[in-house]
């Protein structure tokens, strides 16, 4: 089950969007993330979705693993969609349980929850890409690079950059570890995957310590390897990769842009309100 | 009736994923009540998958594990009484401990098969004893023993429930050489004194030689050779192939005999000497 978890994985390949620059990823992403909240009509948001599976497509990242970053979210998007049913009281009503009352599911609920799941599903699509195609590594040098302004105000951009690296890399290593950690305790009879709500809760306890006990271990020893090796916070390093940027993030940044444009427009156009779509999210 | 026998289990990780690794490939064996076995191979090789695959903890993707004759994965309730049944310490158990004391950690499995507070005192005392945990050091904190003592400490959570059979995973790995001697030790008294089937996964031929009756070796998620230290040794092409070592007093002794020298084998560093020396003092061709 923990192994399901995908998030912070990367997935090496030679795909377009692997080569596009990760400093362009980043900058693409915030676009889209954006674009995507800009968005008020179905349209428009069928449109960012499909832009969106396009790119998975384009990653020839199995679907299969996408699938699999998606199930850990899906508890939390329908959670949101059901509270969105219940407490949003605009448009018709469509069925109402109680006959005294005020609690009913009208259009709008139901409008409501479909625009945020398709919201939601086309947000994690996208920002769990930049992870699975770009390495650790870039993705520090990216967003040191995209921060590297911020320098001039003294904020020491490069261990930033250092920390979500660091934290970044260490989800799936953390994962595993818990992994083997349950097992272990499961072989003592541990009562993590039997037992009631409150013993499985108990059982948690012979998790926790031993995994913060190992964190704090692992964070020591990753401290002393770097101090070994002279780690200095970058000052003047050059790098053996110089990012550069290509005509794939020309080509890229061209189509996103016509995208989101379209996008947006088609939310705030009147044909989308005359196609009955009206906008929901008011 | 063997204690313990699989058929033909498998397993694999990552399915459909760029990860996919065919971890265990359709391996068979059988292990005696009182035997000591000792998987060996080299990192890779399927030995940890395949040790979780016989307490109830990973249910095999084919073939069955039987304990007394019982599959233990019919149901649910078979798997978790597997695990009470089939002891499984995994490598670095220290990396485990959490409770405020030792007698609590080890009590933790005990406790988790729903024991009497009696029995669990009696069980964690015993525990101890066999891993030659000092008394005083019962009512401290697991945190603060020595990195060997931690060991023994997680190894008697194990003991404690008094499994039918102990598998212990790379139970030396990290030791210094006095550290790997003790539990090896501790390892060989709890035996004899109990009558203890033990299975041992380790990468060392040097450990395995040194107390296990029979030898299982792993390749690549297969079992490639069994039988016992000698008829292993005898192997040791093939082995070094694989990427083990035998220990070089093993090597010699094996040089020698394939040279003609009739010598007695031996699988341990004191027998390598007593067996050669004899052969010197005797005057031989040695």
């Amino acid at each position: 089950m923990i192994k399901d978890i995908t998030i912070g994985q990367f997935f090496p390949g030679n795909s377009f969007v692997h080569k596009l620059d990760p400093r362009a990823k980043i900058l693409f992403l915030i676009v889209y993330i954006v674009a995507l909240f800009l968005c008020r009509s179905f349209f428009s948001l069928l449109l960012m979705l499909a832009f969106s599976l396009f790119t998975v497509i384009l990653s020839r990242i199995s679907p299969k693993m996408i699938w699999k970053s998606m199930k850990a979210i899906l508890v939390i998007v329908v959670f949101t969609a059901v509270l969105q049913i219940v407490y949003n009281d605009k448009g018709d009503i469509l069925w109402k349980p109680f006959a005294s009352g005020s609690f009913a599911v009208t259009t709008g609920g139901v409008y409501g929850a479909v625009f945020l799941i398709v919201r939601i599903i086309a947000l994690i699509l996208l920002t769990s890409l930049l992870t699975y195609t770009t390495s650790a590594t870039l993705l520090t040098d990216a967003i040191e690079k995209l921060l590297s302004p911020l320098k001039l105000l003294h904020v020491p951009v490069h261990s930033l950059a250092m920390m979500m690296t660091i934290a970044l890399r260490f989800i799936p290593t953390l994962l595993r570890e818990i992994d083997i950690i349950m097992s272990a305790q499961k072989a003592r009879g541990a009562m993590l995957d039997n037992g009631s709500m409150g013993q499985r809760i108990k059982a948690l306890v012979s998790v926790f310590v031993p995994l913060l006990v190992s964190s704090f271990r692992r964070a020591s020893e990753l401290a002393t390897a770097m101090e070994c090796r002279c780690y200095t916070d970058g000052a003047n390093r050059t790098r053996l990769r110089v990012m550069r940027f290509s005509w794939r993030d020309a080509a890229a940044a061209v189509v996103l842009i016509a995208v989101s444009f379209a996008a947006v427009f088609l939310s705030f156009c009147p044909i989308s309100t005359i196609l009955l779509f009206q906008p929901v999210i008011s | 009736m063997p204690l313990l026998e699989v058929q033909n289990i498998s397993f694999g990780y990552g399915h459909h994923t760029p990860f996919e690794v065919q971890a265990v490939k359709d391996i068979s064996f059988a292990i005696e009540k009182g035997e000591c076995v000792a998987v060996i191979g080299h990192t890779g090789s399927g030995k940890s998958t395949l040790m979780q695959m016989l307490n109830g903890l990973l249910k095999p993707e084919s073939g069955q594990v039987l304990l007394n004759g019982e599959n233990i994965y019919q149901n649910k309730k078979t798997a978790a009484k597997a695990r009470f049944q089939v002891g499984l310490c995994f490598q670095y158990p220290e990396y485990q401990l959490f409770a405020e004391t030792c007698a609590e950690d080890i009590a933790f499995g005990p406790k988790n098969m729903g024991l009497s507070p009696e029995e669990i005192r009696k069980r964690v005392l015993l525990a101890s004893e066999i891993v030659g945990l000092p008394a005083d050091k019962l009512d401290v904190s697991p945190f603060d023993l020595s990195g060997g003592q931690k060991r023994r400490c997680a190894i008697a959570g194990v003991i404690a429930m008094q499994p039918e059979i102990l598998i212990l995973d790379e139970p030396t790995a990290g030791l210094d050489p006095a550290g790997r001697e003790e539990i090896l030790s501790m390892i060989g008294r709890y035996r004899k004194d109990r009558g203890a089937t033990v299975l041992i996964v380790t990468h060392s031929m040097e450990t395995a030689a040194a107390i296990a009756d029979r030898i299982l070796v792993m390749n690549g998620g297969r079992l490639v050779l069994s039988g016992s230290p000698e008829e292993i040794f005898s192997e040791s092409e093939a082995l070094l192939e694989m990427g083990l070592d035998i220990p070089s007093f093993a090597r010699i002794i094996l040089a020698l005999r394939s040279r003609g020298v009739e010598l007695p084998s031996a699988y341990t560093l004191k027998d390598a000497a007593r067996v050669l020396s004899d052969g010197l003092r005797g005057g031989g061709r040695l």
